[in-house]
């Protein structure tokens, strides 16, 4: 992390200003001075060092004087000097802040900014920044270390037809110039499992002791606590094309209604990519179950996100999430997606406690319509889940209509009655 | 639908899932999906849609 290093350019000053101090005294007076400086040092390691157990007590781990994380080097970091050496030593490279220290002896490396600036100074950088782009031959971006410039970078290269992905990792992506993106760039990603209490976050819910994951703990959210994310993360780069993402989910309470919802994002958690509702009457038995959604992704994405959100209606177990890229769907170019209550509109229906949609016994009334979803061409199927519980009135004839349309009924795509 | 095609489909409670095809040939198509009541003798519960691409054998 640039900007930690700085307190070291003071450490000479004090050495010499000790020495100088000490050579101006004699006798017991240095015994006695030196005695001090000693004592005070000996203090601040044992308060402030790092090295110092009792320090971690007294700071906490805050980032005042503290390194913000502890040194690690991970399989990302191994990944992104790979990636590092990918770049040709006389190639123009455009980076972040922090990878830059990597860079910054050739003669073509440049950074992007790291401050905020106002709206006017904005329109600066922007020009700045689109004249970086256009000269270098390489961008390289970690994006967990996420700000606006750098998100403004991954848009206008992503963007540009010019530059291709050469390699990327979960949070870290190098574009080239020239290089055209393939299947074959996400070699090594195109099975990725993220498990509940590993690499996601938990939320609203807790780590809970499970044989039936293969790493020993799956997060609970337990019935009656609070509606939230029970998981969510990891935040991770993704390219073109056609995922088959899987969660596998345990619902052990008998509860009919609204669950929860699984979501994809990116952006920060700010786009939502697709949805998958979640109701207690798709889990008849308390067994654990693949819930499986097509992803369709029509450009890289950054920081992509999935996330469990859970009502607290019923005791939810969430084990992982697998995200398998497929290259056997070719003619895929929608997502799965669900629409409920939140999407559709009811004029005389009513919404109960459970959150499903109720309509009264009344003949020949529209119950729902919605939700106005922009699709590409193409065949689809579109699945509706009812229940029907007799009034007790006699009929055997048509219970309900359903149909699916566009430009406000006139055209008919599909019906059943 | 009528009461045979509600028939219990695996789900709890009598929950029944009914699927619909659907083509959408203009680019600029906005889907609506609509549901009309149209027996006296029921009540009736929605709980969501599912919306999949229907991709062909190879797909």
């Amino acid at each position: 992390m640039i900007g930690s290093h700085y307190p070291l350019y003071l450490l000479p000053s004090i050495f010499i200003c000790a020495g100088h101090a000490l050579s101006r005294v004699s006798g017991s007076e240095a015994l006695n001075l030196s005695r001090y400086m000693l004592a005070v040092t000996s203090l601040m390691i044992l308060v402030l060092s790092p090295i110092s157990p009792m320090s971690r007590y007294v700071n906490d781990g805050g980032q005042l004087l503290w390194y913000p994380r502890p040194f690690a080097v991970t399989e990302e970091t191994r990944s992104t000097h790979e990636m590092l050496n990918l770049v040709p030593g006389d190639s123009a490279v455009l980076t972040q802040n922090h990878i830059f220290p990597h860079v910054s002896g050739r003669l073509n490396a440049y950074v992007i900014p790291i401050s905020d600036f106002s709206p006017g100074q904005a329109e600066l950088i922007e020009g700045y920044l689109d004249g970086l782009i256009d000269k270098c031959e390489y961008v390289l971006l970690d994006l967990r270390e996420i700000d606006e410039w750098t998100s403004y970078t991954h848009g206008r290269v992503a963007s540009n037809g010019s530059f291709g992905i050469q390699a990327f990792t979960d949070s870290v992506v190098l574009f080239m110039r020239g290089a055209e993106t393939s299947p074959d760039t996400a070699k090594g990603l195109e099975h990725r499992v993220y498990h509940a209490c590993r690499e996601m976050h938990i939320g609203v819910g807790v780590a809970v002791p499970d044989s039936a994951s293969e790493v020993g703990e799956v997060a609970l959210s337990p019935r009656g606590s609070a509606q939230g994310f029970l998981v969510f993360g990891p935040y991770v780069y993704m390219t073109e094309g056609v995922y088959d993402v899987s969660f596998c989910l345990q619902v052990s309470q008998p509860w009919e209604g609204y669950i929860g919802t699984f979501e994809v994002t990116c952006d920060q958690g700010r786009q939502l990519l697709t949805k998958r509702d979640l109701y207690g009457y798709e889990f008849p038995s308390p067994e654990w179950r693949e819930m499986r959604l097509l992803l369709s992704l029509d450009g890289p994405k950054e920081l992509v996100e999935f996330r469990l959100r859970t009502k607290g209606a019923a005791n939810v177990r969430i084990d992982r999430i697998e995200v398998n890229r497929t290259d056997l769907r070719p003619g895929a170019t929608a997502s799965t997606i669900t629409f409920n209550y939140v999407d559709l509109l009811v004029d005389e229906g009513e919404l109960t406690d459970d959150c499903l949609l109720r309509h009264l016994p009344v003949e020949d009334e529209v119950f729902w319509y919605g939700p106005y979803h922009g699709l590409p061409l193409g065949d689809y199927n579109a699945t509706f889940y009812l229940k029907t519980i007799p009034s007790g009135t006699s009929d055997n004839g048509t219970l309900v209509t359903l149909d699916a349309c566009y430009g406000e009924g006139r055209h008919i795509v599909g019906a059943a009655t | 639908m009528t009461w045979d095609d509600l028939e219990d489909s695996g789900l709890m409670n009598g929950w029944s899932a009914i699927t619909v095809n659907v083509t959408v040939n203009s680019p600029e198509a906005v889907l609506e999906l609509r549901g009309l009541h149209t027996s006296c003798g029921c009540e009736l519960y929605l709980g969501h849609i599912f919306l999949e691409q229907r991709l062909d054998e190879n797909g």
